[in-house]
């Protein structure tokens, strides 16, 4: 079952004159129980997409759905069960954190103050700590904690742990791994390094110009994205119906061919079907350089 | 889940709402001469009342928006109950003004303390004052509101999708009552050097302001719902 869902979906900003279309007929969608991330570049649509999940943006068109809701319509009672973090998120600044949590505490009855406890001191925060006497990776400690202590079914967060340190990062990602493998969360998280995605998601969605143009369960990807390297004088037609073409770049005498759906079976095909001449190599990509050939494709 | 909204209103305004409403309860218990209909001083502060309580309950400032806009009430409980604690605010203080006149608090301090003479026969009369105040009060809360509400039309946090005929009708009101606002105050100023009182006008002023007044109030949750559930927060 798909807890979060987008079909077709499409956002623009400015006006006429000068109009940015920021998400561009994207889909995707994030099973049950999974820690899906969405990687892409600035401007790729990450956070566009992640604001009209929770209804802080309208989409101009398209469908989403996120608990089966429209977010638009959200109830009351399936706003209880989402808990969001945003990049640039900032709690009232005279707030503590004892302050915080009496004002979250009563909104979800599912909190967590076991949690909440354990967070406190891995993060190594106490409950008297003023949001505006905070540094910047405090203060976002402390809106990660508020949104995992509400033990919600699902966690939208964009961008979450910028400004922690490596330490409070790590912590934070196995505290996630804990809430999603152990109790059946869904995950969906937004982030720039590629380190913490790659070590904590199970589906990826890679965005670009506000696209979705490679997306699955990371270890799947890694086997289906390959760069076929062929050399030789009299390649000929290349037969590109044989597989999804990520990029192609021709040289003199030698072709650089990155694929989507490398099986194989195809391979054999492609084989048999080059001349006996063609010196034919392929290589795998982690994600690092997954997100490279994704973005150097459509720069 | 009402609570906790109303606790938080509490909180952002209440440093500045606490000391009109006693300046307003002080003037009101002190104040030797009579009050009229219209009274400066009770409509500046009310009108300080009504704006504290709309800036300071509204005003969520740079991304503390998105966090209380992702919280569990819907943006129509938090609109609703933020606007509901500004008019009980409003309210309550006025039932205060009139319990200070109705049950003799001001006349025992005044003749107590100063031995006004103008007491007992006044002891109903002053509460015409509440006018004054009701008007000041409501009318700026209001505006004030709309000002704010309408203040998200224009980027980078817009109103997206808000037809044009509603932006219309919000700017008509806004200018209406910048202009009423400024009439009022003229009238309050000539009304302050003339000793008689402004009889003859009072009719009038209630068309004038009273019927806006109650038909801001029908319009504000209307508006400020509808504002609440469209608009754009920012990450």
């Amino acid at each position: 079952m798909n807890i979060i869902e987008m079909f077709d979906v499409c956002r623009s900003f400015g006006n006429d004159k000068e109009q940015m279309l920021a998400v561009n007929h994207l889909n995707f969608a994030v099973p049950q129980g999974s820690v899906y991330g969405l990687l892409g570049a600035n401007g790729a649509g990450k956070t566009t997409s992640i604001r009209m999940l929770i209804s802080h943006l309208k989409p101009d068109s398209g469908e989403i759905r996120v608990l089966g809701e429209n977010p638009a319509k959200f109830t009351e009672a399936t706003r209880k069960r989402i808990a969001y973090i945003s990049e640039n998120m900032q709690i009232p600044h005279w707030m503590s954190i004892e302050d915080a949590v009496g004002f979250c505490k009563p909104l979800y009855p599912n909190w967590d103050d076991g949690l909440l406890q354990k967070l406190l001191n891995l993060f190594n925060l106490k409950m008297s700590k003023r949001y505006e006497e905070s540094s910047k990776g405090q203060r976002r400690a402390m809106c990660i904690i508020l949104a995992m202590c509400q033990n919600s079914d699902v966690l939208i967060m964009d961008e979450p742990a910028s400004g922690l340190d490596t330490l409070s990062r790590r912590h934070f990602l196995s505290e996630i791994l804990n809430i999603a493998c152990n109790e059946n969360k869904t995950v969906l998280f937004s982030s720039h390094i590629l380190g913490d995605i790659e070590r904590t998601v199970d589906r990826v969605a890679i965005l670009s110009q506000g696209r979705r143009i490679l997306e699955g369960e990371l270890d799947s990807l890694k086997e289906t994205v390959k760069q076929i390297s062929l050399r030789g004088e009299n390649i000929g037609e290349l037969p590109q119906q044989l597989f999804q073409t990520l990029r192609l770049v021709k040289e003199k005498d030698s072709i650089q061919w990155v694929v989507t759906d490398y099986t194989e079976e195809k391979m054999n095909q492609l084989y048999q079907l080059l001349p006996e001449t063609t010196n034919i190599e392929t290589e795998g990509f982690n994600l690092e350089e997954l997100f490279l050939v994704v973005n150097s494709e459509r720069q | 889940m009402n609570t906790i909204i109303v606790k938080l209103a509490f909180r952002e305004s209440g440093m500045y709402i606490v000391p009109v409403i006693l300046m307003l309860l002080g003037y009101v218990l002190f104040r030797q001469d009579p009050l009229r209909y219209f009274d400066i001083v009770v409509t500046l502060l009310a009108m300080l009342l009504g704006f504290f309580l709309s800036w300071r309950s509204f005003a969520d400032y740079g991304n503390v928006r998105a966090f209380l806009f992702s919280r569990s009430y819907s943006p129509s409980r938090l609109f609703l109950v933020r606007w509901l604690f500004g008019l009980t605010a409003i309210t309550v203080t006025g039932l205060v003004l009139v319990a200070m006149m109705v049950f003799g608090i001001r006349q025992s301090v005044q003749q107590g303390l100063f031995a006004n003479g103008w007491f007992p026969m006044i002891r109903f009369e002053e509460l015409r004052v509440l006018m004054s105040y009701s008007f000041a009060s409501l009318l700026t809360y209001h505006t004030t509101l709309y000002f704010m509400l309408t203040n998200r039309f224009r980027p980078p946090v817009r109103l997206h999708g808000v037809s044009l005929w509603l932006r219309r009708l919000v700017t008509v009101f806004l200018i209406f009552y910048g202009v009423a606002i400024i009439v009022a105050l003229v009238f309050l100023l000539a009304s302050a050097f003339n000793k008689g009182y402004p009889l003859l006008g009072i009719p009038y002023l209630y068309l004038i302001f009273g019927i806006p007044a109650l038909l801001q109030i029908i319009i504000a949750p209307w508006f400020g719902i509808y504002c609440y559930n469209n608009q754009e927060i920012e990450s």
